[in-house]
């Protein structure tokens, strides 16, 4: 497992959210990972090869695998993904259930 | 079988989709490739290629990477009645082909003479489409 203190590189124009049972439980099975991105910044062809260092730097941090959803900020507005799953913005994830075993510290 | 693929799809939801097209009546067969990919012969002749995810929420990027990584198949079906998928997703999908369903949606299409343009009716006759909207 990597260093925590380090922060998390997030893509320029994208914002990174936990949500699912990382928020829940003290041992999650996976972390699940919202992202949302600014299709002008980050075509979505290429979204995920561009979060792609992202995901591995969280998995190898916190040692769970990584289940990425990726949705451009119209996508997620839309849907309202973040208010439906209460996700939370990573950098303000401290504190929740899921710090007992590590998750997550760092954030932007 | 290990749990998970590279896609994160559960060894439960590959088994539960083989199970119902194994007990659907317009399959003639399937084969299953790449744990996930499954090739189905459509009881009218047709061979249908289908990528099963498991995404609450499929969205464009995915779709573009499932084309990406799959360049035969023409459905995206995330498993789970549960789960759905974006308008940008669906409408991509309009525009180059690719059917967009939810398990349930997609075992409805099979009886459907054109699957890829099979969508549920309301009662009035309206479509209803798996959009994760509010």
């Amino acid at each position: 497992m990597g260093n925590r203190s380090m922060r998390i590189r997030i893509p320029s124009g994208s914002k990174l959210y936990i949500f699912g049972s990382a928020l829940t439980s003290a041992r999650p099975c996976d972390l699940d990972v919202l992202v949302t991105y600014d299709p002008l910044a980050c075509p979505p062809e290429d979204a995920y090869e561009i979060h792609r260092d992202m995901v591995l730097d969280l998995e190898g941090r916190y040692g769970l695998p990584v289940h990425l959803t990726l949705l451009t900020l119209s996508e997620e507005s839309g849907t309202e993904f973040i208010k439906r799953t209460s996700a939370v913005e990573f950098a303000r994830a401290r504190g929740r259930p899921i710090h007992s075993s590590g998750l997550p510290r760092g954030g932007r | 079988m290990p749990e998970y693929n590279s896609w994160g799809v559960s060894y439960s939801i590959i088994s539960f989709f083989g199970r119902a097209l194994e007990g659907h009546d317009k399959v003639r067969s399937f084969e299953r490739r790449n744990d996930i990919h499954f090739v189905i012969e459509h009881a009218k002749g047709r061979t249908l290629n289908v990528l099963l995810l498991d995404e609450y929420c499929l969205g464009l990027a995915t779709v573009l990477r499932a084309k990406a990584d799959f360049p035969d198949v023409d459905y995206v079906v995330t498993g789970g009645n549960w789960n759905g998928y974006t308008p940008e997703a669906k409408e991509y999908g309009r525009k180059n082909g690719i059917g967009i369903f939810n398990t349930g949606e997609f075992f409805g299409a099979l009886n459907w003479s054109h699957p890829k343009r099979y969508y549920r009716k309301d009662r009035n006759g309206k479509p209803i489409y798996a959009y994760k909207n509010p």
